[in-house]
């Protein structure tokens, strides 16, 4: 999914004459810059878990007397004896030939459990970033045309009173009156199929969305509003153009792009949310994973939601930079245009 | 049902009054008979749906909640906490390092296959080899061989006596996994489902969020009541609590006890509570000052209010500890009514009395307090609160404590290692009703060191002679004889600090019942257990 959109985004300048090449030389750039940037991220994470008191072995075993000749075979199942260069080494080679290891608790590859996990995230990101965009953009246009009005007011409030809750709190509120109240929607678990599963999404994805919307909300409607008071469409309605098309067709594609600039921190902002929303709403996630791996230090089950959501983000950059060029194809990438 | 009953009566309007009375016996045998009726589905909710069902890579009660309705040991707890049959029909000591167990006959596991000796022995190998890693390990450390010595007998051979072990073919250490299941490496995974010979198979295997379970037609045993359960994981403890209240789930297991009102003021729902045989106890490092002055200990033991903590954090539903064992845990050798009266007879009694508290640390070595700093894990619903109280206590008789929050993981490492121990708070739940199992853990001198449970440091010679022949010996009365003296050293030396022995609970919709609930719900197949409609 995340791959695509940079490709995508490729092909659809690769047509313009001049494009393509630079195109291609700045995708290959930052691709290039972000091994070594997922390198040291991953480095980070395990110094930091290597650091951090506690072990990981420990959780496995409870609050019970344990037996030495297991705990010495574990051990040395996970490398937990060797030196901490020896360990990252040992989990970097795994990594190069594919494997993100296995997790300590519970003994599964972490490539299986990251893919039992991955459909519920995935499904719950994509669903509220749908909605923060869609419905964000639109209110922000909504209150960028119908400016000073109560109208108006009314959405950038409701913006601020969505930000300044966090997305857990908003999710505990959502429930009590769409769930316990209301009986509208399910009050935990994931759903299976799609419909019950988008069922079962719609709250957690409300709650993470409204929590975000307000910077949509606010970058689109201080956007438009900038664009609304140039010459262009003083012109334009000057013509006798539809307020709607005016709005839709001008307005909106040039106020875009501190709109997608925004939709790279939504995105994101919306991923990191997820793990909260996740543990309020039961759904077994990669947000709750980290968090549990977090709390028993599994190393590798650590490292590879890590490592994942470390990528998603630098592609998620790398996709709003590409994106830019669709909106506006003034902009140009790198040396090139110096 | 009351409907029935008034026409009846007005049927029955002129009859003798002892026809009256048959009639309505009849009829009160009539709950019963519903009772026998097979209920459809049942879906419980559990704070957690492991992300693998093998047991030995995920030892949690939660997997044994699931496990035990599909697996079963060679021996089982009966709803006495007392060993009873399962798959062994009968075992014998035939000398105090040799069990022998005889399998019932025609037992099949889910896929219908038959169960052999065979399959004990590979489970037993598979947690005795350390190359397995399996979590239960230690469960079988006295274990010198294990045998198939007939095709329906199992011959088990100790290192030495150790009465201990009759309990591991009964708790999750015992389940019997198929002996060619063993060596699947995927097994316990949706792709490798574990067999039992268990009153139920599994069907979906949803990692980390729902299992479902379907009754066989071919267990050997009952007939199971439910046909289908499905468990949820729910972590979130108010979102468990909503969905019992909009009636999605049926029952629920591990409540918090604090939370018991919360769930008596849904309505819908019974909460069904037994002795959980745990304990929350502070140990004191009697190998380093402040804590090596017996005055020192004194002073802190008579600084826990214990009611006081059972009434205002367990809403009543525990005891005041005022040993490390509670008086169930002694079952098989004394009767609780014997052992509350053993307790009242210890001395000192440390009733909370902050004078007399006082007065101990007037007499010890620090007279004039010290700092101390207790680690508590934020995980446990009680151990911070615990120590809101002790720390109040502490520090109005001069000893400055603190209480450091840590995550589990760090609270139990840091413990564990015995790293700078000075005070700790620790909480622990058994795997089995025996009397000599806390002592051993808490009290013996072998324990007292890394990777040991006597996080006191307490080594007394006495003690460990007296612990050898508790361990070592099966029958009931040397044995109490030898607990009962170590018992009374530990008190005299304040080994530890016992506060409270808590409940367990869980909550279960109305119109069922659960009468077999017990400290070992995890280890026994509860919805085999006198689980039904009331």
């Amino acid at each position: 999914m995340h791959g695509a959109t940079p490709s995508t985004g490729s092909t659809a300048i690769s047509g313009r004459s001049g494009d393509g090449p630079s195109l291609v030389i700045f995708v290959t750039r930052r691709v290039a810059i972000t091994i070594p940037l997922l390198l040291l991220i991953s480095f980070g994470v395990f110094a930091l878990v290597h650091i951090a008191p506690g072990d990981p072995v420990r959780s496995l075993l409870g609050a019970r007397a344990s037996d030495p000749a297991t705990l010495a075979a574990i051990r040395a199942r996970y490398h937990l004896e060797d030196p901490f260069l020896v360990q990252y080494g040992y989990w970097l080679w795994q990594v190069i030939r594919g494997d993100l290891g296995v997790s300590i608790q519970g003994n599964r590859a972490v490539t299986s459990i990251i893919a039992d996990r991955l459909g519920v995230t995935i499904f719950l990101s994509l669903m509220s970033t749908t909605l923060v965009l869609g419905l964000g953009i639109l209110l922000g246009a909504v209150a960028a045309f119908r400016r000073g009005t109560r109208l108006d007011r009314a959405i950038v409030m409701f913006g601020v009173f969505g930000i300044s809750s966090p997305a857990f709190v908003t999710g505990i509120f959502l429930l009590y009156l769409f769930g316990v109240l209301l009986h509208w929607f399910p009050i935990f678990g994931p759903g299976r199929g799609f419909l019950d599963r988008a069922w079962h999404l719609t709250l957690p994805a409300f709650a993470l969305a409204i929590s975000v919307m307000a910077i949509v909300v606010k970058i689109t409607r201080a956007a438009m509003i900038e664009e609304l008071d140039r010459d262009y469409v003083t012109f334009a309605r000057a013509r006798g153009l539809s307020s709607r098309r005016i709005l839709f067709a001008y307005v909106l594609r040039n106020s875009l792009i501190p709109v997608v600039t925004a939709a790279g921190l939504v995105v994101v902002g919306i991923v990191a949310g997820a793990i909260y929303v996740e543990v309020t709403f039961s759904l077994p996630g990669l947000g709750a994973l980290t968090v549990d791996a977090i709390q028993k230090r599994d190393i590798p089950t650590i490292q590879g939601t890590t490592l994942l959501f470390s990528a998603f983000v630098l592609l998620v950059n790398l996709a709003v930079d590409v994106i830019y060029t669709v909106i506006d194809p003034r902009i140009r990438f790198g040396r090139v245009e110096s | 049902m009351a409907i029935g009953l008034t026409r009846r009566r007005i049927l029955v309007a002129g009859v003798t009054h002892a026809a009256l009375v048959s009639i309505a016996g009849t009829f009160a045998i009539a709950p019963s008979a519903k009772a026998d009726e097979q209920i459809e589905s049942v879906t419980c909710a559990l704070p957690s749906v492991p992300d693998t069902l093998f047991i030995p890579d995920a030892w949690m009660t939660y997997t044994g909640a699931i496990m035990s309705l599909v697996q079963e040991g060679p021996l089982s707890f009966g709803d006495d906490l007392a060993l009873g049959p399962a798959l062994a029909d009968r075992w014998e000591e035939i000398n105090p390092t040799t069990i022998k167990y005889h399998l019932r006959g025609g037992i099949k596991f889910g896929d219908g296959s038959p169960l052999t000796a065979d399959d004990i022995v590979a489970t037993f190998k598979y947690h005795m080899s350390p190359d397995s890693g399996s979590q239960l390990a230690s469960f079988y450390n006295s274990v010198a061989t294990v045998e198939a010595t007939a095709p329906d007998e199992v011959t088990v051979k100790l290192k030495a006596p150790n009465v201990q072990f009759a309990f591991t073919p009964a708790h999750m250490a015992g389940f019997v996994f198929k002996k060619e299941q063993l060596a699947d490496k995927k097994i316990g995974t949706p792709e490798v489902l574990p067999l039992g010979t268990g009153a139920y198979k599994l069907v979906e295997f949803v990692p980390a969020d729902h299992v479902l379970l379907e009754a066989r037609d071919d267990y050997w045993g009952a007939k199971p009541v439910v046909k289908r359960i499905s468990f949820q994981a729910i972590p979130d403890r108010p979102a468990r609590l909503l969905a019992m209240q909009q009636g999605e789930i049926d029952c629920t297991f591990d409540l918090a006890i604090s939370d018991i009102d919360q769930w008596k003021a849904l309505g819908n729902v019974d909460v069904v509570a037994a002795p959980s045989l745990g304990v929350y106890l502070l140990t004191l490092d009697h190998s380093a000052p402040p804590f090596d002055d017996i005055h020192v200990r004194r002073a802190v033991a008579y600084s826990v209010d214990r009611k006081g903590l059972v009434n205002a954090l367990l809403k009543g539903n525990g005891e005041a500890a005022t040993a490390l064992n509670p008086p169930e845990i002694w079952s098989g050798v004394l009767p609780s009514d014997e052992v509350r009266a053993f307790y009242d007879t210890l001395l000192p009694n440390y009733a909370f009395d902050l004078k007399k508290a006082k007065a101990e640390l007037a007499q010890s070595r620090h007279p004039d307090g010290f700092d101390v700093t207790i680690p508590a894990s934020t995980a446990d619903p009680y151990m911070v609160n615990i120590l809101q109280s002790v720390t109040e206590n502490l520090k109005q008789i001069g000893i400055r404590a603190h209480i450091q929050q840590t995550d589990n993981n760090t609270w139990f490492t840091n413990y564990i290692n015995h790293d700078r121990l000075g005070m700790q708070i620790m909480a622990y739940y058994p795997d089995f009703a025996d009397a000599a199992n806390y002592p051993s853990l808490f009290f013996s001198s072998a324990n007292a060191e890394k990777n040991g449970m006597n996080g006191s440091n307490f080594k007394n010679p006495e003690v460990d002679a007296k612990l050898k022949i508790a361990n070592e010996n099966a029958d009931p009365k040397a044995r109490a004889e030898a607990l009962k003296k170590v018992f009374q050293i530990a008190n005299e030396e304040v080994a530890v600090v016992p506060i409270f022995w808590p409940a367990t609970a869980m909550a279960i919709n109305k119109k069922y019942k659960l009468t077999g609930y017990t400290a070992f719900w995890y280890s026994i197949p509860w919805a085999m257990r006198g689980f039904g409609l009331k």
